[in-house]
């Protein structure tokens, strides 16, 4: 019996998992903002919108870290083509741990500026491009994460 | 001058997402200085009544009586923001923190009232958050129960100290003081550096300007000790011990207080009008709530919103009483106050 | 007005007195009346300054009241008027203007007129309420002043009927009650005079 497999597929399920809940998290309070805002001044839900998908781009990221890590194991030729052992398995439980966490972590800090965001937007909606760009500021680390997450993953070798 | 409250210690409370988003984009509602120009500048009541068309005052202003009663209007809006904000806060304890100022003036004018037996009629408010009969009933029967915890242990630490007062001045100054302990009290409770900072920033600026009053009344020490709040960044053996000093002495002392703009504003002097004063101080308190500008999800935007309105309405009440009364344009003018928008 | 007298020597003697009496009265009357009249425009002269001055202070006065109801919240300024703590105590005396008894009037004012606190209070109302308390006095003034003019131009009045009485009632028909009577007796006395030299002629004849 070979357990290289666990540690591999746990890796991947939390590159999904933790960007996933941080960019939930993160889509959630521009969105409650933005409620508040449309209840008031509906006309705003297409600069609104583009603030509140923001935070959600991690919880992409991650996924894009599991199938990365899918493709390595070669689970598209019908199941687990290539087995790892327990070292190349944890050295892929590794690789994925930057786009989990950053991306878990940024993506609520995103969260935080995408509401504050809202708030810019309600009050000076020509200042919109400004408050996205500071959003998408906090996302690079996102994709800093996703692609030290891929280049270690290609280096891995099995 | 105020670095005493720095928004980043404001927690972040996700509970609050859509209350501040509604309060964003309320505030651009606000009446800015454009609106208050053409306000003071409208000709007749006419005009005034169209340009308030174009405000938030267009959904009360039928109250007004074609603008004869301007108070029905203001307090309707007033009661209008007291309840949205309610309505938008998880955790109401300190935006009612605002209504609860009317309960305690209800209480307050109708343990006076009892006094001389007399009916306190006009001098009640329907703004606070209890019923106005129920006040009267609470402070008939002195049961105190019918009021939240807080509320209510504040009264009971207050009832034996008022039966003690010689007049009814007395019972004026013990209900402000409480009041304003209470609402600090409260600030504390709930941890908000924000409201805290700005009651401390309040209550040192009523002490300055009861200091000044009772100065210019000729008032002795123990009436300023009687009068004076406690809570204020500056203490109250601070404002007795300069009180024989006369007014060089407080402006000269005032440099090393965070008020040292207020003592260089020149509007402190022998003869110098209160007036002026007034505006300067809720002016520096505005500028206070501004900061929370910064804030971008918590209870201070809700708090800051109806900071903002009360002060709006006072500006525009006092416009309108002025152009009631053709006041001249000077005189209304140098009392109206800067506003938040 | 005929007076009914008769006409004797005595009557005339008595009649005399009484015209040196009225005409005397009448003099004393007139210039009484003339006293009072000086008095009254005095008076009145000084009312108008006053009450002028008494309206502009009222005038200040209420308007320091609106300024304090638009910087404060209504009932907070009601509440302010609820009691007082300041008693004022009126002494009322009379004095004598040319025997016209008219009122004095002494105010005092006891304890603070500021009768709230400070906190939910606005400066302007300090100076609404000391207006108010400076125009107190000058408007119990007033009021003393007022009713003494009153007083006045009722005496003024009464005087004048009694000076007119005087001149064109009593001391004319005193007058013509006089001259009758001296008409009657100047006539009796020559009728007697022609009864005497008639009763010589006769006697002489004989």
């Amino acid at each position: 019996m070979n357990w290289g497999l666990v540690p591999a597929i746990i890796g991947a399920a939390l590159a999904v998992g933790l960007s996933g809940f941080g960019s939930a998290m993160g889509i959630s309070y521009p969105a409650q903002a933005a409620n508040g805002v449309l209840a008031e001044d509906p006309e705003k839900f297409g600069s609104l919108l583009m603030l509140i998908v923001l935070p959600g781009t991690q919880g992409f990221y991650g996924f894009v870290a599991a199938f990365f890590v899918m493709v390595k194991l070669g689970f598209f030729g019908g199941g687990a083509q290539v087995v790892p052992t327990l070292s190349q398995g944890f050295q892929i439980l590794g690789a994925c741990l930057p786009i989990a966490g950053g991306g878990w972590i940024s993506a609520i800090f995103q969260g935080r500026v995408s509401a504050a965001g809202v708030g810019l937007v309600a009050k000076r909606p020509k200042e919109f491009m400004k408050s996205v760009i500071f959003s998408a500021l906090v996302e690079t680390y996102a994709i800093l994460g996703l692609l030290a997450t891929i280049l270690i993953l290609m280096g891995i070798k099995m | 001058m105020m670095q005493h409250y720095d928004p980043s210690m404001s927690p972040w409370d996700a509970r609050y997402g859509f209350g501040v988003g509604n309060i964003r984009a309320l505030e651009t509602r606000l009446i800015d200085e454009t609106m208050l120009a053409r306000l003071l500048e409208a000709g007749s009541l006419k005009d005034l009544e169209g340009e308030l068309e174009e405000t938030e005052y267009s959904q009360v202003i039928s109250l007004s009586n074609d603008l004869q009663d301007p108070e029905a209007m203001l307090q309707a809006e007033l009661k209008r923001v007291y309840d949205l904000v309610h309505s938008m806060d998880p955790d109401p304890a300190l935006t009612d923190l605002f209504r609860y100022r009317y309960d305690i003036h209800n209480l307050k004018t109708c343990y006076k009232a009892q006094l001389i037996g007399e009916d306190p009629g006009p001098a009640l408010t329907d703004l606070g958050l209890y019923p106005v009969e129920e006040i009267k009933r609470m402070i008939a029967e002195e049961d105190m129960g019918g009021l939240t915890p807080e509320l209510s242990a504040m009264m009971e630490e207050l009832l034996p100290k008022l039966k003690d007062a010689p007049d009814s001045r007395s019972v004026e100054m013990l209900f402000d003081n409480a009041q304003y302990s209470f609402l600090y009290a409260q600030a504390q409770r709930k941890n908000n550096c924000f409201l805290e900072g700005y009651l401390q920033f309040q209550i040192d600026l009523i002490n300055l300007k009861t200091w000044l009053r009772i100065y210019k009344m000729k008032g002795n020490r123990k009436l300023l000790e009687q009068a004076l709040l406690d809570h204020g960044l500056l203490d109250r053996e601070w404002w007795l011990d300069i009180y024989g000093g006369g007014i060089g002495e407080l402006i000269s002392r005032m440099s090393y207080t965070p008020y040292s703009d207020l003592a260089d504003a020149e509007v402190i002097s022998e003869d110098g009008n209160l007036v002026e004063l007034e505006r300067l101080t809720d002016d520096y308190l505005l500028d206070y709530v501004k900061i929370v500008s910064y804030v971008s999800m918590g209870v201070e935007p809700l708090i800051a919103y109806i900071l903002a309105k009360e002060n709006e309405v006072k500006v525009l009440r006092i416009l309108l009483v002025g152009k009631l009364n053709h006041l001249p344009k000077e005189e209304i003018r140098m009392r109206l106050r800067k506003l938040y928008a | 007005m005929q007076m009914q007298v008769s006409a004797t020597r005595m009557e005339l003697l008595r009649l005399k007195k009484r015209l040196k009496l009225a005409q005397r009265g009448h003099k004393l009357l007139k210039d009484k009346q003339e006293e009072l009249m000086r008095r009254f425009l005095e008076l009145i002269k000084d009312y108008e300054k006053l009450r002028k001055r008494v309206e502009e202070a009222l005038g200040g006065a209420l308007r320091g009241f609106l300024v304090a109801r638009a910087v404060m919240l209504p009932a907070y300024v009601e509440e302010t008027l609820i009691s007082s703590q300041s008693g004022t105590e009126l002494d009322v005396s009379t004095a004598h203007i040319m025997n016209t008894a008219v009122p004095i009037f002494k105010l005092e004012q006891k304890g603070d007129i500021y009768s709230y606190g400070f906190a939910g209070t606005s400066a302007d109302l300090d100076q609404a309420y000391e207006h108010l308390s400076d125009v107190l006095s000058p408007m119990v003034e007033l009021a003393e002043k007022e009713k003494t003019i009153e007083l006045l131009a009722d005496e003024i009045e009464k005087t004048r009927r009694r000076v007119n009485a005087l001149e064109y009632v009593l001391i004319p028909s005193l007058e013509e009650a006089l001259s009758s009577i001296a008409m009657r007796l100047g006539e009796m006395e020559r009728s007697n005079i022609a009864r005497l030299m008639r009763i010589k002629e006769i006697i002489r004849r004989h």
